[in-house]
């Protein structure tokens, strides 16, 4: 049996706007979410933007305090810890931000960023060996030694995400959040830094949240996927069951969305009608029902749960695909 | 086959205080009437360039064409007078842009900013502007056109903005359509629908359309021919079933493959990518700007630049791999 890191039960988040500079109302931005996230694995997180992905994503790691709900790293419940209870375990989760160019501190050398880290949790104290331990770091993800006095400015797209890596794993974590890394990349850079990820990844055994709304990319990369559609987990299980045998609408029309030639992949085409609703005002029943071609009566009115399908695969609709 | 639009040897260069930035550098291409040629390349490769050069909607200076033609049915358009290019943009070509919250008026409904379009080129009354913005809309997928009129840019989701963008487009019903990555603000779902709205248009109204993404897989779904562009220059112009099946360049057989195969990777192997970073379009390398990057390069490829030419029928290259 596996081990589970990382279990996440009925966690919500919402956010309360209070109408001074946007409308008034809640956002139920996860919307109580359950699943596990397994030693050593990499598990996709799709879905559109507004779903609630980075917010999970960052719910979890506690960049944000959850609404309700719990999280459990390797069994301590860390929902509720108060900060200074969580720095020893903040620093075994690290994130990696989408934008490399707002993520960065444009007026601290980039060696130094990396270095922060490691002076926060105390990992080594004597300066020299500190610096040594940012050329090794700067090294494993492709930059050189003389790159540490410089600033982010100086460096391309690709470049600064490496720095953001470089950081991330300074701390030594266990498990990292990717909110979508190559999202702001080109094609050509993108698998760079993906191959990165992969190789920090076997060399550290890291554990990996990776979210994005690539399907292709998350195919390639995780071991398993979670499919997310406004604050609810629709859709989780392998790479091959979800891309082979979908069982959730949503899931499908994700699938059936993705650009150019589809081989290799076997499902049903489904096509969704309109834009997704407002986080504000998520509709009743099932929340993709005013979307979905499949909807009854039923759907309307009543939330479908989670339902397992076989082994790890579990699918949250009343008339699965 | 009939050329609507004939570019010759277009140099668009930016002038600044310390350097010349070559973003266009010595293209040639043509598109044809009712025909989808879609253009790729990564950020910086001059892609959005040409667009911009086509509509001359590049502030000069900085900008300035240098050098070469850009003949829209039979008429140079760098020759001709900036009022008589303002009649031709919106009417006779028109541009969709990636990003269309930037690039509506936030404080105009968006009925108003389609209804302008009508007001600038025709002389019909107001009764006919609205049926006439009424009906775009509906076109469009744009339900409800009567209420939609009078709501602003923000109350719309993106999907929506890019559907008015394209209304705006097709309003005057031009023959040539130049649409900048009109997908890639957008999520996937909405990516998908924006397309099929795109192609099945096109079809339609028998539109010449040139559009730009740095996506091929996207690029695939709706153009018939292709041009890759890196670095300023064209290095291959093919059918796009050609493109696929054979590509002779080694940087769009890099594109090709950065295309991740929809397939679980067990072992986690690497992706296929391409190695170093596009070239500074203002210090670029003396030979072929893909040298410091091909996986191919040869010793000639170093200090010379290869020609532009067809390799097979209709099938275009700029390469030394197939040079005699």
């Amino acid at each position: 049996m596996e081990k589970k890191l990382i279990q996440i039960v009925n966690l919500k988040k919402e956010f309360v706007t209070d109408g001074t500079f946007s409308k008034k109302g809640t956002v139920k931005a996860v919307n109580g979410v359950s699943f596990n996230i397994f030693q050593g694995e990499t598990l996709g997180l799709v879905g559109e933007s507004g779903c609630g992905k980075s917010t999970l994503g960052r719910t979890i790691i506690r960049l944000y305090k959850p609404s309700t709900g719990k999280i459990l790293y390797e069994e301590t419940e860390i929902s509720s810890l108060t900060e200074k209870q969580l720095k020893p375990i903040r620093r075994k989760m690290q994130i990696i931000f989408q934008d490399p160019f707002s993520s960065l501190n444009p007026r601290l050398q980039i060696g130094k960023a990396i270095e922060e880290p490691i002076i926060i949790h105390n990992l080594e104290k004597d300066k020299e060996k500190r610096r040594n331990m940012v050329y090794n770091l700067l090294d494993q993800v492709g930059l050189r030694k003389e790159d540490f006095g410089k600033y982010p400015h100086e460096f391309s797209g690709g470049q600064r995400q490496r720095i953001g890596i470089a950081r991330a794993i300074a701390a030594q974590p266990d498990f990292i959040v990717a909110d979508e890394p190559v999202s702001a990349l080109d094609v050509s850079i993108q698998a760079q830094i993906l191959n990165l990820i992969l190789d920090i990844q076997q060399k550290y055994n890291l554990t990996i949240l990776f979210i994005s709304h690539d399907l292709r990319v998350v195919a390639r990369i995780s071991d398993r996927v979670a499919v997310m559609y406004l604050g609810k987990i629709v859709e989780i299980g392998k790479v091959e069951e979800i891309y082979n045998h979908p069982t959730h609408p949503y899931t499908n029309s994700l699938l059936s969305s993705i650009p150019g030639d589809k081989e290799g992949v076997n499902f049903t085409t489904v096509e969704l009608k309109g834009d997704i609703p407002s986080p504000y005002n998520i509709p009743k029943g099932c929340p993709l029902h005013p979307r979905c071609p499949f909807a009854k009566e039923i759907c309307k009115n009543e939330s479908p749960e989670l339902e397992q399908i076989n082994k790890n695969h579990y699918s949250a609709c009343f008339f699965k695909l | 086959m009939n050329k609507l639009l004939q570019i010759e040897n277009l140099h668009t260069y930016f002038y600044t205080k310390d350097k010349i930035i070559k973003a266009v550098e010595g293209i040639s291409f043509h598109v044809n009437k009712g025909e989808a040629l879609g253009v790729v390349g990564e950020s910086g490769c001059g892609k959005s360039v040409t667009g911009m050069s086509i509509m001359q909607l590049l502030q000069t200076p900085p900008a300035k064409y240098v050098k070469g033609k850009i003949v829209f049915k039979g008429r140079d358009l760098l020759d001709v007078s900036s009022e008589e290019i303002r009649k031709l943009r919106g009417k006779d070509i028109s541009i969709i842009f990636q990003e269309p919250m930037s690039a509506l008026n936030p404080v105009f409904t968006v009925g108003f900013q389609l209804e302008e379009v009508l007001k600038v080129h025709t002389d019909i009354d107001k009764k006919e502007r609205f049926k006439k913005v009424y009906q775009i809309m509906e076109k469009v997928g744009l339900p409800d056109p009567q209420k939609r009129f009078n709501e602003y840019p923000h109350q719309l989701s993106g999907g929506m903005r890019q559907r008015i963008m394209i209304a705006m487009a097709l309003l005057m019903k031009p023959e040539l359509v130049i649409a900048d990555e009109p997908t890639t603000a957008l999520d996937v779902t909405i990516q998908k629908q924006v397309l099929d709205l795109m192609k099945e248009l096109q079809k339609e109204m028998q539109l010449s359309l040139i559009f730009i993404s740095h996506d091929l897989g996207v690029v695939k779904e709706i153009a018939q021919r292709i041009i890759v562009m890196y670095s300023g220059e064209i290095v291959e112009e093919s059918t796009i079933e050609d493109i696929f099946k054979n590509p002779l360049h080694p940087y769009t057989r890099g594109l090709i493959d950065s295309i991740p195969p929809i397939e679980y990777n067990k072992k986690k192997e690497p992706l296929k990518s391409i190695p170093g970073k596009v070239p500074d379009p203002s210090n670029k390398p003396v030979g072929c700007p893909f040298y410091p990057r091909c996986e191919k390069r040869m010793d000639i490829c170093e200090n010379k630049r290869p020609d532009f030419f067809e390799k097979e029928p209709n099938h275009f290259v700029k390469c030394f791999l197939y040079e005699k």
